[in-house]
C-alpha cells in the first residue's frame, strides 16, 4: 500500500511539473491556433538569463527574483516577436509548423554555442530539503511546484470565467471571428496569450534549472509532454490542468503492477483510446435523431397566420 | 599610423603567421580521421567534450611533428542510423582511413559496414560486452563492462552484500551491461531482487527507484548514461533509499557530480582511474582540457584523446592503410596514454587496470584492487 501511495504522489508531482508548461502551451495554442513548436526551446532558452543573473549576482532572494524576472522578460519578448514577425506573416498552418520547428532548432543550437552543452544547475539547499509525511518523502521544491501549479491552474480558471478580459480571451479561443464582431480585440488577446504562455514556459524552465539542471536540448521533452496534454485538453484549460495530473499519475501507477519499460506506451495508448472514444461520442451526440419538439400556444398561432 | 596602414600591417602579419604555420607543417605526413560522436541533442555535452579532446590531440601531434591529422566530425545524436550516414559520408567524401566513434549501439551498427568498406573503427567509449571480438575492423579503446562488471560483482559480494537491485538505461549498452553484471553477481553468490530500466534521456527515475526501494535490496547498482547516473543517485537518496549505491566508470563524469550534488558522497564502484598527477602526459592534457572546455576532463574525454594520439602515431608509422594501422595499434606494448599504460588483447580490446572508488566530498577517492 505504501508503494501505491508513493507512486501516486510521485506521479502527481511529475504531472504538476509538466502541467505548468502544458498550461502555457495550451493557452497559446487554444487562442491562436498556432502550433508553436518552438515553445520548449524558448522556455529552456529563457531560463539561461536567470542562471547568468544568479551566477553573476549571487543566489540571494533579490538576485533570484531578478533572475526569474529576466527569464520571464526574455521568454515574453522573444515569443511575441516570433508570433508577430514570423507566424503572422506566414498565415497558414503548415508554414507556421515548419517555421516553428526551424526556430526551435536554431534556438537550441544558439544556446549551445553561447552557453555550451553542459548541464547548468542552480542549487538552493533550502529547496532540496526533504519533508517526510508518513511514507511520502518530497523535497520542498516539489511541494512548491505542486502548490504553484494549483495556484496557476485556479488563477487561469478564475481569470477566464470571472473577468472581462478573461471572457474576451475565452471568446477568442472559442470563436475568434464572432469575438471580433462583438468588439473583442483578438489580436491583442493573441499577444496576451503568447505573453502569459511564454511566462509559464519560462517558469517551467526555471524549475528545471533548480530541479534537474538545464541543457539546451531539454526543450524537446518539455514540448512533447505539453503538446500531448494540450491535445487531450480539447480546448478546455480546466481539462489541461486535470490531464496534466492524470498524465503523471497514470504513468507512475502503471509501474505499480507492470514494468516501467512500457509506461510511455501504456499512457499513450490510453490517451489515444480516450480521444477516439470521445470523438465517437461527440459524433453520436451530433448525429442522433432527436424528437421534434411540438410547437405550442401562441407560436403555433403566429405560424398559422 | 592611419587605418589603411593598420589593416595592411595586420594582413601582412596574418599571412606571415599562416606561411610560417604552413612551412612548419611541410614534410609532415597527413592522416585523415573521422570522428562520429553526439554533438547535438540530449547528449551533446558528451560529444562536445570529446571534440575538445580531439582538437588537443591534433594540435599536439602537429606540434611534435608526428603527423598533420585532418579530423572530420559527424554528429550521431545517440542514433545508430545517423552514425551510419555519417560513416558513409566520411568514407566517400573525406576518404578517411579511421573512424573514431563512441556509444555501444553505434559501434554495433558500424561494425559490419566497417568490414565491408575496409575501414578501421576505433571505439573509445562504447562499453557493452557485446562489442568484444566483433570483427578485426573494430578496436575497443574503452574498457568493456565485462571487466568492471565482474570486478564490481566480486567486490560487492566480498563486502558481504548478498542482495542487490539494478537500474539501467534501456538501450543496447544498458541491457547488456546489466545482464552481464547480474550473471557475474549471481555467480559470485549474490541474489538480484529487482531490475528496473529507464529510457535514454530520462530526467525522472523516481517510479523505478520506488519499486527498487520496495524490493528492499542491500545495495543498488546503477548502470546508466550520463547524467542519468547522477539523477539516479540524487533521486534514490531523495525517496529514502539508504542502501549503498554502486556504479561503473561513467559515474566519474563531472556532469553526474554536478546534478547529484552532495548525494553522490558514499557512492562506490569500479572504474578506470584518471589521475592527472600520475604522469606529465595526463597533467598536460588535464590543464589544456580545462582551459578549452572550462571543466575537468572525464574518463571518456581522456580515452578519446589517447585514441586520437595513438591513431595519429600509427598513421605516421605505417601510412593510411586501415589494416596496417589496426595491426600497429593492437601490437603496442605499455603505450604511454594519459589514462595509463595501454595494451590490447588478441581481439583488439584494450587492457587497463580497474580501481575501486568511493566519492568523498564530491570527488572520487581511488584505491587499487
Amino acid at each position: 500500500m505504501n508503494l501505491f501511495l508513493e507512486l501516486l504522489v510521485a506521479g502527481g508531482v511529475a504531472g504538476a511539473k509538466v502541467g505548468i508548461a502544458a498550461l502555457g502551451f495550451a493557452l497559446i495554442f487554444y487562442t491562436t491556433r498556432e502550433m508553436h513548436f518552438a515553445f520548449g526551446a524558448v522556455s529552456v532558452a529563457a531560463a539561461y538569463p536567470c542562471y547568468w543573473v544568479v551566477r553573476a549576482l549571487g543566489d540571494g532572494p533579490a538576485a533570484t527574483m531578478l533572475g526569474v524576472g529576466a527569464a520571464f522578460a526574455a521568454a515574453v519578448i522573444f515569443s511575441i516577436a516570433i508570433h508577430k514577425y514570423v507566424y503572422l506573416r506566414l498565415r497558414s498552418v503548415l508554414p507556421v509548423v515548419m517555421a516553428s520547428l526551424g526556430i526551435s532548432l536554431i534556438v537550441e543550437n544558439v544556446i549551445q554555442i553561447i552557453a555550451g552543452p553542459d548541464i547548468q544547475v542552480l542549487s538552493y539547499p533550502a529547496l532540496i530539503n526533504i519533508v517526510e509525511m508518513g511514507p511520502i518523502r518530497l523535497r520542498v521544491l516539489e511541494i512548491g511546484v505542486f502548490i504553484g501549479f494549483v495556484i496557476v491552474a485556479v488563477s487561469i480558471d478564475l481569470f477566464l470565467n470571472h473577468t472581462r478580459l478573461g471572457q474576451g480571451l475565452g471568446a477568442t479561443m472559442d470563436d475568434p471571428e464572432m469575438a471580433e464582431l462583438v468588439g473583442v480585440r483578438t489580436s491583442r488577446m493573441r499577444m496576451g496569450a503568447y505573453a502569459a504562455g511564454a511566462a509559464l514556459g519560462a517558469l517551467s524552465g526555471v524549475v528545471m534549472l533548480v530541479d534537474t539542471g538545464l541543457k539546451p536540448a531539454n526543450g524537446f521533452p518539455l514540448l512533447l509532454y505539453a503538446l500531448i496534454i494540450t491535445i487531450m485538453g480539447r480546448g478546455s484549460m480546466r481539462s489541461v490542468a486535470v490531464w496534466s495530473i492524470l498524465f503523471g499519475v497514470i504513468r507512475s501507477l502503471w509501474s505499480w503492477e507492470f514494468s516501467p519499460d512500457l509506461q510511455e506506451l501504456a499512457v499513450f495508448a490510453l490517451m489515444v483510446s480516450y480521444l477516439i472514444a470521445r470523438d465517437a461520442w461527440d459524433r453520436y451526440q451530433f448525429n442522433r435523431i432527436r424528437p421534434v419538439s411540438r410547437p405550442t400556444g401562441s407560436g403555433a398561432a403566429r405560424a398559422g397566420t | 599610423m592611419n587605418r589603411r596602414s593598420c589593416i595592411t600591417a595586420a594582413l601582412a602579419a596574418l599571412s606571415l603567421t599562416l606561411s610560417a604555420g604552413a612551412i612548419a607543417q611541410q614534410g609532415l605526413k597527413t592522416g585523415k580521421v573521422g570522428v562520429i560522436v553526439q554533438m547535438s541533442g540530449v547528449s551533446a555535452d558528451f560529444g562536445v567534450g570529446v571534440q575538445h579532446a580531439m582538437e588537443i590531440a591534433k594540435q599536439e601531434l602537429a606540434e611534435r611533428k608526428i603527423i598533420n591529422l585532418q579530423v572530420f566530425y559527424e554528429d550521431h545524436q545517440q542514433q545508430a542510423q545517423l552514425a551510419l550516414v555519417g560513416f558513409e559520408k566520411l568514407v566517400d567524401r573525406n576518404d578517411v582511413a579511421v573512424v573514431i566513434a563512441n556509444a555501444s549501439p553505434v559501434i554495433l551498427a558500424l561494425a559490419p559496414v566497417a568490414e565491408e568498406r575496409k575501414r578501421l573503427v576505433y571505439n573509445f567509449a562504447g562499453v557493452s560486452p557485446k562489442l568484444r571480438g566483433l570483427n578485426k575492423w573494430v578496436i575497443n579503446g574503452a574498457a568493456l563492462s565485462d571487466m568492471d562488471g565482474t570486478a564490481l560483482a566480486q567486490y560487492m559480494v566480498k563486502n558481504g552484500i548478498k542482495t542487490a537491485a539494478v537500474i539501467h538505461v534501456d538501450d543496447q549498452f544498458g541491457t547488456s551491461v546489466a545482464e552481464f553484471f547480474q550473471n557475474a553477481f549471481k555467480k559470485a553468490g549474490g541474489k538480484i531482487v529487482d531490475v528496473e530500466s529507464n529510457p535514454v534521456g530520462a530526467l525522472d527515475l523516481r517510479t523505478q527507484l520506488l519499486k527498487i526501494k520496495n524490493a528492499n535490496p542491500e545495495a543498488v547498482v546503477i548502470l546508466n548514461n550520463i547524467p542519468e547516473e547522477g539523477y539516479t543517485v540524487a533521486q534514490a537518496r531523495e525517496i529514502g533509499i539508504t542502501a549503498p549505491l554502486f556504479s561503473n566508470t561513467f559515474m566519474m563524469d563531472p556532469q553526474n557530480v554536478k546534478v547529484a550534488g552532495n548525494a553522490i558522497n558514499g557512492v562506490r564502484g569500479m572504474s578506470l582511474q584518471f589521475d592527472p598527477e600520475r604522469s606529465p602526459v595526463a597533467k598536460d592534457f588535464s590543464v589544456k582540457f580545462n582551459k578549452r572546455a572550462g571543466r575537468d576532463p572525464s574518463v571518456t574525454d581522456v580515452l578519446a584523446y589517447d585514441g586520437a594520439r595513438l591513431v595519429g602515431e600509427a598513421m605516421q608509422k605505417v601510412g593510411n592503410d586501415p589494416a596496417a594501422i589496426r595491426d600497429y595499434i593492437v601490437k603496442v606494448k605499455d603505450w604511454p596514454g594519459a589514462i595509463g599504460k595501454i595494451n590490447f588483447d588478441a581481439e583488439g580490446s584494450i587492457s587497463l587496470n580497474m580501481s575501486r572508488y568511493e566519492f568523498v566530498n564530491g570527488k572520487p577517492v581511488f584505491s587499487n584492487q
